[in-house]
């Protein structure tokens, strides 16, 4: 399925940007507080290499960038 | 007359005493028989006054053993917060009771902004809390200044894109044990997708993994949808005989016996709007043991969009037991409130 966001063939690179994200929106705010992030990662495990991503939203262009579109391989439907 | 102290001391009769009290009294006397009291303790004794306990009330005293428990009014009145709201103007979070979120302290704190639900205090008594870390992904609770509702009550929206939450202790439901679960929601204008979930257990970030839950299905293993069903993706569950519409209040409610046998015609609840539904197996597959991957709300698997449900949510409890006998009173306590059917 294609998913429109940003691509990162490690996992620490997809860490770096969900830190840059946190960092630009001042989170978290205090120690009490729940929220820990802006945006999280995830994983494309299916993909062969596996890779990390990050879907695009309108609230991080300013920080990551342009988006680009990519194919992320989702569990199929399963069968009876 | 004396009560029989034996130590020479007028004593007046006590015939309006309770018996809890005199009970009380009677073992300070008979202490006071033994030993030399003093004109003080025999006043410290008359002045004990029976108080009775006060017990608690709500949903959860006359139900009582949830497993979890979320809602956005007190499901017991000893609660004190239901949620944790992060406001959009500048990240600030703060707690609030039911109380808080209707009678203007939450949009208060939120001003002409958005607030959304970073904690959904668990009110079972089992501190699991649902909680979600990332803000994109908290559902909202206040737009632009006024508090959701659906039906008069407050209400809390799914986007249906990455909205959930997750919980942190271990799944609490057994293989072979009861399970029951009732929720009261609002399904959105959009399309069932194939898997919208309200409540997993087991269920994982990613992956195929085996899960209990309870949602929504389009999926072709299903006949007829959309509808209410049962572990739509390992798939080993049941559902309603019928369909369901969107843009539609619900109480759904989900109670079985023994989840490793809950395809067994009979043994399996799903009741809509205070109604019990006709349900049937839509699968071969029997359930398989359960891990103890905690309890999600509004997802089984945050890498699967399809089992991201939209549309709001006011009040989701779980027993780790099979509640069949009591799932009129529960249903009816909340819809009482909720005004649903």
């Amino acid at each position: 399925m294609e998913v429109n966001g940003y691509k990162y063939t490690t996992e620490q690179e997809a860490i770096g940007a969900r830190k840059q994200c946190a960092d630009y929106y001042g989170l978290p705010k205090t120690p009490e507080d729940e929220t820990l992030y802006w945006v999280d990662y995830n994983t494309a495990e299916l993909d062969t290499p596996i890779f990390w991503y990050i879907t695009f939203d309108d609230s991080i262009e300013m920080i990551l960038g342009t988006p680009e579109t990519f194919e992320v391989t989702f569990p199929e439907e399963p069968t009876i | 007359m004396g009560l029989g102290l034996g130590i020479g001391v007028w004593w007046p009769t006590q015939t309006s005493i309770i018996p809890g009290l005199l009970k009380a009294l009677c073992a300070r006397a008979t202490y006071c028989e033994n030993k030399l009291c003093t004109t003080a303790t025999l006043e410290e004794i008359a002045a004990v006054r029976y108080t009775a306990p006060v017990l608690p009330t709500g949903l959860l005293a006359d139900y009582p053993g949830a497993a979890a428990a979320y809602s956005l009014r007190n499901l017991i009145d000893t609660t004190k917060n239901v949620v944790r709201v992060r406001r959009s103007s500048d990240n600030t979070e703060q707690n609030f009771s039911a109380a808080e979120i209707t009678d203007g302290t939450l949009t208060t704190f939120t001003g002409a902004n958005d607030g959304f639900v970073t904690v959904w205090y668990d009110q079972s008594g089992n501190s699991n809390n649902a909680v979600q870390v990332t803000a994109t992904q908290q559902p909202k609770i206040v737009s632009s200044g006024s508090t959701l509702l659906r039906g008069g009550k407050p209400s809390m929206q799914f986007d249906g894109n990455d909205d959930y939450f997750n919980t942190s202790q271990n799944n609490p439901f057994t293989f072979t044990g009861g399970v029951s679960m009732i929720h009261a929601s609002y399904k959105n204008a959009n399309a069932y997708k194939l898997y919208e979930t309200i409540l997993s257990a087991n269920g994982a970030a990613s992956g195929t993994k085996v899960k209990m839950a309870l949602g929504y299905s389009s999926a072709s293993a299903v006949n007829p949808t959309p509808t209410i069903a049962t572990d739509i993706w390992q798939p080993s569950g049941i559902q309603y005989d019928g369909t369901v519409g969107t843009n539609e209040r619900q109480l759904i409610g989900f109670y079985i016996s023994n989840w490793s046998t809950h395809r067994s015609t009979g043994l399996s609840n799903i009741r809509l709007n205070g109604s019990d539904l006709t349900t049937k197996p839509y699968s071969s597959v029997n359930p398989t043991a359960l891990g103890t991957n905690p309890i999600k709300i509004g997802v089984f698997n945050e890498s699967l969009g399809d089992s991201m449900f939209g549309g709001e949510i006011q009040e989701i409890i779980a027993y780790a037991s099979d509640k069949n006998l009591d799932r009129v009173g529960i249903e009816t306590n909340i819809n009482d409130h909720y005004l649903i059917y």
